[in-house]
């Protein structure tokens, strides 16, 4: 081989392997989302709940968790809001996050109470994150109460992107669904 | 017991068994967690395309094996094949299929390695694995081994701590056989 036929492919192979790192970021950017539910499930399973509901069409993503020992449930659903790497760069992963806690319960007023409510809530403008909205599963007796928010996900997935801070996000979640008990609660003693 | 109250628990009882895919799948990302390995997806790659495949009885879920001296990724696939319903699920239990498929990807950018690459793929594209055995398969700069098997999903959850040893030992044993069939080819 000549020497400039090596020079040739020295070009090429840098070439090449520029693009390799430049597909590598968007590449990341597209997954981050799932990086992120993933953690979400790792962290719940982590406190002894069961993953029972997994929906996923790459874009939106939705999962719901059972504790066994009391039967509550919580649902987490994700809306990836910046997912190329241009719109990452400008505003950083942000995601359209609905947090939400369910209870079964056995008295068929409240979950009568909790439909109405549900349906009602279907002619409210929710686009607005921090509205509590009541939502009744009549087939399995569960009411829930859920709440949209808006996350940054740069916060929770570490320097690199890829190392989910799991602690963090199980902290942030619980302390969604404290509220959301207490609300819950709440609306099913007056009902 | 009111009746709704009966109802409900049969329903739940229903649901239980119908979730333990799901169940399954949770548990198994927690544990590759535990190795440092995050999802990076829950979708299938069909030449060279990611298509979505995540719902009722079928999941795909791919991780990323970072630090791994060998892997780059990990693709499960959960296929239930029975124990959704009450009466499969006593006479036959909550079988499923596990295919496993760990990817080696190297970087190749000179013109010789490329050359060499293709030679290979072309080798094995007609080669199809037998159940229990791996299959390797080159797709341009990855080259990919598959294992699938038959499995119990109730052996795994469901279990306490026994279940989760189970599916601990079945996970990192057929990654290390993965690894192990991959190794020859990292470069």
């Amino acid at each position: 081989m000549t020497g400039q036929t090596e020079a040739y492919e020295a070009v090429f192979v840098d070439l090449v392997q520029k693009s390799w790192k430049m597909f590598g970021e968007m590449d990341h950017a597209t997954r981050v989302d799932d990086i992120f539910l993933g953690a979400v499930i790792a962290s719940a399973v982590r406190l002894g709940r069961c993953l029972i509901d997994l929906e996923s069409d790459g874009t939106s993503h939705f999962v719901r968790f059972e504790d066994m020992s009391n039967r509550s449930r919580m649902t987490f659903r994700l809306q990836h809001l910046t997912p190329t790497l241009m719109a990452a760069k400008a505003h950083g992963h942000q995601a359209n996050v609905t947090i939400g806690v369910g209870r079964l319960v056995s008295d068929l007023g409240k979950l009568w109470g909790a439909f109405k409510q549900e349906f009602k809530s279907a002619f409210v403008m929710q686009d607005e994150p921090g509205i509590v909205t009541l939502d009744a599963d009549m087939s399995s007796g569960y009411i829930y109460a859920q709440i949209p928010l808006i996350w940054n996900l740069d916060e929770y997935l570490g320097d690199n992107g890829w190392q989910p801070d799991y602690e963090k996000i199980a902290s942030h979640i619980y302390c969604c669904e404290v509220s959301l008990y207490k609300y819950l609660d709440g609306r099913l003693k007056l009902a | 017991m009111s009746l709704l109250g009966m109802v409900n628990k049969f329903k739940h009882k229903g649901e239980i068994r119908e979730s333990k895919d799901e169940i399954f799948i949770g548990e198994m990302i927690y544990l590759l967690s535990l190795q440092g390995w995050p999802c990076i997806g829950f979708t299938r790659k069909i030449m060279g395309v990611e298509v979505t495949a995540t719902g009722a009885d079928l999941q795909n879920v791919r991780f990323r094996t970072l630090n791994d001296p060998v892997l780059y990724s990990l693709h499960v696939r959960l296929d239930r094949k029975s124990g959704s319903g009450a009466l499969s699920a006593a006479l036959i239990g909550s079988k499923a299929t596990l295919y496993m498929t760990g990817e080696v990807k190297n970087h190749l950018a000179d013109p010789d390695d490329l050359v060499n690459q293709w030679a290979t793929d072309i080798k094995n594209i007609l080669k199809f694995p037998l159940m229990g055995q791996i299959k390797v398969n080159h797709e341009l700069n990855s080259i990919f081994a598959e294992k699938g098997a038959v499995i119990d999903i109730d052996q795994y959850v469901l279990a306490g701590e026994q279940g989760r040893n189970n599916l601990n030992a079945l996970l990192l044993g057929t990654v290390n056989e993965l690894r192990e069939g991959l190794k020859k080819y990292k470069k």
